[in-house]
């Protein structure tokens, strides 16, 4: 459902149209309820807090997880300062795999996250997140030294689903698809 | 419970453990491949609305993995492959098994410690069409019997010594009056345990590596070993030789008027068998004490 609007929005030639869409609705009432605009005033709505403060946690998971992955630490608490749920438990997973496989992730990650969906829309505490991912330049290494493997990075399409919580905004939950998918 | 195919079974996998070259890397291309997950991906990892790790135990779990009537391993497509990768055991369900130790934190993160027996295991599956790997709690018997999973059952069953302390003076201190710290020999010393399945036996030995004595005024006195008991013909006034307090401050504003000491003692454990070696996570006893620390006019020093 999700992933079908995210297509609707893309298709549509701007993700900035759909960003009101809420999951549970038809795309066609997208044109109905709200869409993000920039901020045009210097006090900033809702939407547009929430949008900043979702790509931040976003970013901020990511961060919290290529410095973590540096020395592949799963106990790391900034990466559990921006993600709980399935986000977490990925990425906790992730850094206690390349532990025990001796490996570390060095190099650069490249990001583009864009909101394409706020909900509610009048106070929102659920943002969607689409994101092309690129590791192309961020590789598992040994953690002796040296790329694990010759085998190349890429780009991932990624959705991330960003919510506020009682401690803050947090990634609780993300799909990263297999190279080549953006 | 294990039939001696299955025995036959365990020794052939043993005996090819050193013999099969596999190449050792899981992840292939960028660093996200830890995360990643295709839609639909069946992984519990990648199930955004899964609250629970881990998987219940494969059918026929604990009875050796995924070797069939043939004595070879399978994947569950029927396809050969090796008994043992990397150190890990084929499971029924074709990925590798060894068993893992995720720290409090992690646990977590991944989403609490499930109820029940079972066991945490790095799982490593094996493309085509990719290969992946995680840390996953199974539920109930071990998905491979190994000699690795034998040890930990060999330390669930060690059966440490209780600790007792023979602190002298005994009872009561005096402040700035030397306490001399030990234990019961029979609190120190090495301990085994068995674990086995037929033709292969695994032996972990828990031995005392020090034991760390909280006096209960704030001070901690860490020892290697079980401290020297004393014994009457010694001066009083004369200080442990190798592991001892001086209490500098009575108890009398401490809770109940006295203070808890505590003793820890950690214990390092190893195991061998089946031609194989290495550690398991240590363990800790305790005992404790109350005692009351007075100032005494007839010891000055």
């Amino acid at each position: 459902m999700l992933t079908r609007q995210l297509m609707a929005c893309l298709v549509s030639g701007s993700v900035l149209l759909c960003t009101a869409c809420s999951p549970g609705e038809p795309a066609e009432s997208a044109a109905t309820t709200q869409p993000i605009t920039p901020a045009t005033t210097t006090s900033l709505g809702p939407s547009a807090v929430a949008e900043k403060e979702a790509l931040t946690a976003y970013r901020g998971m990511w961060d919290a997880f290529v410095e973590a992955a540096k020395v592949s630490d799963p106990d790391a608490s900034d990466v559990r300062r921006f993600a709980s749920g399935q986000a977490l438990r990925l990425i906790v997973n992730a850094l206690y795999t390349n532990r025990e496989q001796k490996e570390v992730i060095l190099g650069e990650l490249v990001l583009d996250p864009k909101v394409t969906n706020l909900a509610p829309a009048g106070n929102p505490v659920n943002v969607t997140v689409l994101d092309c991912v690129n590791d192309e330049k961020w590789l598992e290494h040994k953690a002796s030294g040296g790329l694990a493997n010759d085998e190349p990075g890429g780009k991932h399409r990624t959705t991330a689903t960003v919510e506020r919580t009682a401690e803050g905004w947090r990634v609780s939950s993300f799909i990263l698809d297999k190279a080549g998918t953006c | 419970m294990l039939t001696g195919l299955r025995q036959c079974v365990v020794l052939a996998a043993l005996a090819v453990a050193g013999l099969l070259a596999v190449p050792a890397t899981v992840y292939a291309d960028g660093g996200t491949g830890g995360v990643q997950c295709s839609q639909d991906d069946p992984r519990p990892a990648c199930d955004v609305n899964a609250g629970i790790p881990g998987q219940p135990g494969q059918p026929g779990g604990g009875d050796g993995g995924g070797q069939g009537g043939d004595g070879k391993c399978r994947n569950p497509g029927g396809e050969e492959i090796p008994c043992v990768r990397d150190g890990a055991y084929a499971g029924a369900d074709g990925c590798y098994y060894t068993p893992a130790d995720p720290s409090p934190s992690t646990v977590a993160a991944l989403g609490g410690q499930p109820a029940g027996e079972g066991g945490w295991y790095m799982r490593t599956c094996y493309g085509p069409p990719a290969s992946f790997g995680g840390v996953v709690w199974i539920a109930g018997a071990a998905p491979v019997v190994s000699p690795a999973v034998l040890a930990r059952q060999a330390r669930a069953r060690l059966n440490l010594p209780t600790i007792v302390i023979r602190m002298n003076p005994p009872g009561n201190q005096l402040v700035n009056l030397p306490v001399w710290l030990a234990l019961d020999r029979d609190s120190w010393r090495s301990v085994s345990a068995t674990a086995s399945v037929p033709g292969v036996s695994v032996t972990a030995t828990a031995r005392p590596v020090q034991a760390s004595w909280s006096m209960g005024d704030g001070v901690v006195v860490a020892c290697t070993g079980p401290g020297t008991t004393w014994t009457s013909g010694t001066d009083p006034a004369k200080a442990s030789p190798d592991c001892g307090h001086v209490y500098r401050r009575s108890s009398a504003g401490a809770l109940r008027g006295s203070y808890e000491v505590t003793v820890t003692v950690t214990w390092e454990v190893s195991w061998a068998g089946a031609g194989q070696s290495g550690t398991v996570p240590g363990l800790t006893t305790t005992g404790q004490l109350q005692t009351r620390v007075q100032e005494s006019q007839a010891v000055v020093r």
